[in-house]
């Protein structure tokens, strides 16, 4: 069993309940929803079935760039079960809008951006494989693949650019004709003169390309949606498997249909994870509503697992060009870098987000006196780009550090030691970067010292010398990370009922995150009301008022903070109806473990449960001393309630070290991954299993994408990973155990004191990954590697010349 | 990808050649071919059903002849289309040779480029090979009995004409209607020139290619059934 080394760490909020009651903030409350989830007893989409619903199905371009000549359903339209045949002509004739991008600030520079039509079936032109040409609506699925069978596309193909690569290249040809060099946005921080000056000091240069390759989100439940039409009330109901049904409302409502919000109701039940992948709309939940009400009956579309890999949005993708200048002694004067970022063929909701979030952090956590850095938006013929656990911030740590551990190579200094020389120390917090981050707190050196310590980090040789006894290479690699966490603005409400119990009616939206147990556990230690009797409600956008959902690991920042605020709200106004209870000064009365208190008199109290009854009374409440029948005013008089909202502004920057070794054998360039160690510091800590649980997920991927995963497309733009059989995805046995330790630093930019927990491990240990098989193969002379780090690019690399040794 | 494997018959190089330009010989060696068109551009079309195991899927296809030198090469070009489950295409250069000098038996090697797209691309084409190579296989036996026995051929029926059903022929034949002849189309495919020059566009039916484009379009039909 893994271990959080620190349970409790310092700065933990503690309030008089703690010592008393294990559910609390800061105690290991199993997950409440698990039961529900490992019985099958958990409602996702696909476990829905409407009345009178039928299938839809998606006919999805098989080449990469093309104009649509002909698309002819004659032949189909004598299948059995066949109701409709929907195409991007249709779509346009209703007057629908498409997906749109807002992800693009409009401050960006260099001159706006090249925006992108995106409606959800093609009409001249295809842009990738697996755009949607036509959605068939049939009585069974069975049938709608029947008819996509017999449908008649004829491509007249265009030259395609599949990768970024291909796309960067000299006389490129043209995704959008329009985005001369593919080019859809380019945006610059930093200083560009003073990072030319520190080049022209410099005594040493390292420069790199750091690619960061394409990965699959791969959720374990594949997209699901369900579209109904209510004619009588006009409205339209989405049930989806969606990662954020109140952004999907907003997108449907303003964007594609031009309606009031309220004419729109969409529900999430259960939902099997997302990574980022599913926080957007997709086509299909824009082609499902549209097509149950042309048909009048509720339509269902349910992407099986290749489908996903062609249809759901893709994460990562990004070429940096690097340079970085130094003294002798490994000082860093200054950094250029160069990002392309992948975007896809299209922009959809989020696609801009991971570039110009990411070269934010492209600072790490050194103080880097000059810097200028360029991030481009490129377009190619392939599947959208979206946000993915970490969403930029892995691709920025995987430039630092690597640079780093370059340098340190080159100058020959320990890769612990160049990081010392160049932290940003805790005095000199808050700090600025020079391409304008302000890191609020942080203790870099250490946290990196109690990572070493962690992993042994000076018995290696040890470890490295049993290794060759064994025949096999072994190496270690560190990376110390910064990210930026908690976006916007969160709604939460909490609400007592009549019999005493407590309903969170929450802005966020958990799809695997546990807020049924984190929530609640706070506000039980906020209200002293039994967790059994407190319920979380998400996702329905006709029950909970707004809500921004959870990404970005913000949902303890924004969702947490406003949920405090929500109970204070309901804590003041009980202390109110309480001293009308009680007969006393509502100055004078402490609420403490759910009770209200006269503690500087004769100790009367009530509790909340009482108070929250009493705001639900008939008649007035029967006061303590009294025995009076009093009146209630009339904002306690219908319920005990509180609203809370919070923005993260600013928001927080989660922070760690991150240590990896590896054994290589050198028969067949196979890595074994037998040391993780990870030291985070993720602020205050609401539940230590849920957060170990969460960092221990980001390790599996983050090792996923060092080691194994990648999305290719061949020359022609088609996908050759489509499957399981193709993509290799991380598996238990690939891990040894992790030695997990926090150190925290509260911050002060939340009343909590927390950071973002949920993606640190896909930020941090990527690069250390790849720093541990780099030194593993310094016999060989290998400078730096590419991710995923497969047997075969491991062996090449070890085998330049491919000749057996 | 590239699909490349050899065959022995056991005939001369020239009934071989005459037999792979023979529509009815490869009409009834191709499992599940409907039929053979003959386009206004003098390429052909042809409609394949396959059907192996749950999956049922009709190919449609198109090739083209380049490069004929009877009795010992030529080039094609084809096209299938499979609907949802994608699309195959590229080139094929068939080579017969004598065995060792004996020239009542024949070697005949194939190279073919295949590009795949669509499904066939995402799921499907690292099994290809394998399964296209078994059964080209399986073409080249039915071929060879019919070589033997042409009698089979009058009757005018793939399945009919099975003297010699292999492994493939179950897979194909037993859990379906035979496919039915047409006789216009047949006529007019055998009122083609048998033989051409060198070198010279022909009208003759290369029927390997099929082999090839069938092969790969149905193996990943089979493959898509059983995932």
């Amino acid at each position: 069993m893994n271990k959080i080394v620190n349970e409790m760490p310092a700065g933990t909020v503690v309030t008089p309940s703690r010592q008393l009651n294990h559910s609390g903030i800061g105690a290991p409350v199993r997950r409440r929803e698990d039961p529900r989830l490992l019985t099958g007893k958990g409602r996702f989409a696909d476990n829905i079935t409407m009345t009178r619903q039928l299938r839809g199905y998606v006919l999805r371009s098989p080449v990469a760039h093309a104009k649509i000549k002909r698309i002819d359903v004659s032949p189909a339209l004598d299948v059995p079960g066949l109701v409709a045949i929907l195409t991007g002509e249709d779509y346009a004739a209703d007057g629908w809008g498409d997906i749109p991008c807002v992800s693009i600030p409009p401050n960006i520079t260099g001159g706006g951006y090249h925006a992108t039509p995106f409606p959800p079936l093609a009409t001249d032109r295809v842009l990738a494989v697996g755009t949607g040409v036509a959605f068939i609506v049939a009585e069974t699925l069975a049938a709608a693949i029947d008819v996509a069978e017999r449908i008649e596309v004829e491509y007249d193909e265009l030259p395609v650019v599949p990768t970024l690569e291909a796309a960067l290249a000299d006389n490129a040809p043209l995704v959008w004709p329009q985005a001369k060099g593919n080019r859809c946005f380019t945006h610059e921080l930093g200083d560009a003169a003073a990072a030319d000056a520190a080049f022209e000091r410099a005594e040493h240069v390292v420069r790199a390309r750091i690619r960061n390759q394409r990965v699959a989100g791969n959720p374990m439940e594949p997209r699901t949606c369900i579209g109904a039409w209510d004619p009588g009330d006009m409205r339209w109901q989405l049930t989806s498997s969606t990662a954020n049904p109140h952004r999907i409302r907003l997108i449907l409502a303003d964007q594609i249909l031009g309606v009031p919000a309220h004419r729109v109701h969409v529900v999430a039940g259960d939902v099997g994870g997302g990574f980022g992948t599913k926080g957007g709309i997709y086509p299909e939940e824009i082609l499902v509503l549209w097509a149950a009400q042309r048909t009048g009956r509720p339509v269902k579309w349910v992407s099986d697992r290749s489908e996903a890999f062609l249809s759901d949005f893709n994460g990562r993708d990004q070429i940096a060009d690097a340079e970085f200048a130094f003294n002798k002694d490994g000082t860093v004067l200054g950094a250029r870098i160069v990002v392309n970022h992948n975007l896809g063929c299209q922009l959809g909701p989020s696609t801009a987000h991971p570039p110009l979030v990411g070269t934010r952090m492209l600072s790490g956590v050194y103080a880097i006196p000059a810097m200028h850095v360029t991030v481009n938006g490129i377009f190619t013929n392939s599947r959208t780009l979206t946000t993915y656990r970490g969403a930029g911030r892995p691709e920025a740590t995987l430039v630092v550090e690597r640079m780093m551990d370059l340098a340190a190579e080159e100058l020959g200094l320990a890769p612990d030691e160049i990081r010392r020389r160049n932290f940003i120390r805790p005095n000199q917090m808050p700090y600025t970067t020079c391409i304008g981050e302000t890191y609020d707190c942080g203790e870099f050196e250490a946290i990196m010292d109690e990572a070493l310590r962690l992993a042994d980090w000076e018995d290696f040789a040890a470890r490295r010398a049993d290794s060759e006894a064994r025949g096999r290479l072994r190496g270690r690699g560190l990376a110390v990370y910064i990210e930026v966490c908690a976006t916007i603005s969160e709604r939460m409400e909490v609400r007592f009922d009549s019999a005493g119990g407590v309903t969170i009616l929450a802005g966020t939206f958990s799809y695997g995150q546990g807020h049924e147990t984190s929530f609640v556990q706070m506000a039980h230690e906020w209200l002293g009301v039994p967790i059994e009797k407190i319920r979380l409600l998400q996702g329905d956008t006709d029950k909970i008022a707004t809500g921004r959902g959870s990404f970005g690991s913000r949902s303890m920042t924004v969702g947490g903070s406003a949920l405090k605020q929500a109970c204070e709200s309901v804590i003041d106004k009980g202390t109110r109806l309480a001293a009308i209870m009680l007969e006393v000064d509502p100055a004078e009365i402490v609420f403490e473990s759910g009770l209200y208190l006269w503690k500087a008199g004769d100790q009367r109290s009530v509790t909340i449960d009482e108070v929250a009854k009493a705001s639900f009374a008939w008649k007035g409440v029967t006061t303590y001393a009294s025995g009076a029948l009093k009146s209630i005013p009339a904002d306690l008089w219908s319920g005990l309630e509180g609203i809370g909202h919070f923005s993260a502004n600013p928001q927080n920057y989660p922070n760690g070290c991150y240590i990896a070794e590896v054994e290589v054998e050198p028969e067949t360039g196979q890595v074994h991954l037998v040391g993780v160690t990870a030291v985070d510091d993720v602020g205050n800590v609401v539940n230590p299993l849920l957060l170990e649980g969460q960092i221990m997920g980001a390790i599996a991927q983050a090792a996923g994408q060092a080691l194994k995963e990648k999305v290719v497309h061949d020359e022609t733009g088609q996908l050759l990973t489509g499957a399981y059989t193709d993509y290799a995805m991380p598996q238990a046995g690939d891990f040894p155990r992790f030695k997990l330790g926090l150190r925290s630093v509260p911050t002060a930019t939340n009343p909590l004191g927390v950071k973002g927990g949920a993606e640190a491990g896909t930020v941090g240990l990527p690069p250390a990954i790849v720093s541990a098989v780099v030194d593993a193969l310094r016999p060989y002379g290998v400078r730096d590697l590419k991710m995923p780090l497969t047997p075969m690019s491991v062996w090449e690399a070890m085998n330049p010349e491919g000749e057996e040794e | 990808m590239q699909l490349t494997g050899s065959q022995d018959i056991e005939a001369p190089r020239e009934r071989v050649w005459d037999g792979l330009l023979d529509p009815r010989f490869l009409k009834a060696a191709i499992p599940g071919c409907e039929s053979f068109t003959l386009d206004d551009d003098g390429a052909y079309s042809a409609v394949v059903l396959a059907s192996l195991g749950p999956v049922r899927a009709r190919f449609r296809g198109r090739l083209w002849q380049e490069d004929l030198h009877p009795p010992a090469r030529c080039t094609l070009r084809f096209e299938g289309e499979g609907g949802i489950a994608g699309f195959a295409k590229g080139s094929a250069q068939v080579v017969l040779e004598d065995i060792d000098g004996d020239t009542a038996r024949t070697r005949l090697s194939y190279s073919a480029d295949v590009a795949m797209g669509g499904r066939l691309a995402q799921i499907g084409s690292r099994l290809i090979d394998a399964t296209a190579k078994r059964m080209a296989g399986q073409f080249f036996d039915k071929f060879e009995a019919l070589l033997k026995d042409p009698s089979a051929l009058a009757e005018g029926s793939g399945e009919a004409a099975a003297p010699a059903a292999s492994g493939g022929q179950e897979a194909f034949g037993s859990d379906r209607e035979p496919a039915a002849a047409v006789p216009g189309k047949a006529a007019l495919v055998a009122a083609a020139p048998a033989v051409s020059p060198a070198g010279q566009f022909t009208l003759q039916m290369p029927g390997w290619a099929w082999a090839f484009t069938v092969a790969v379009l149905a193996a990943a039909a089979a493959w898509l059934g059983t995932h």
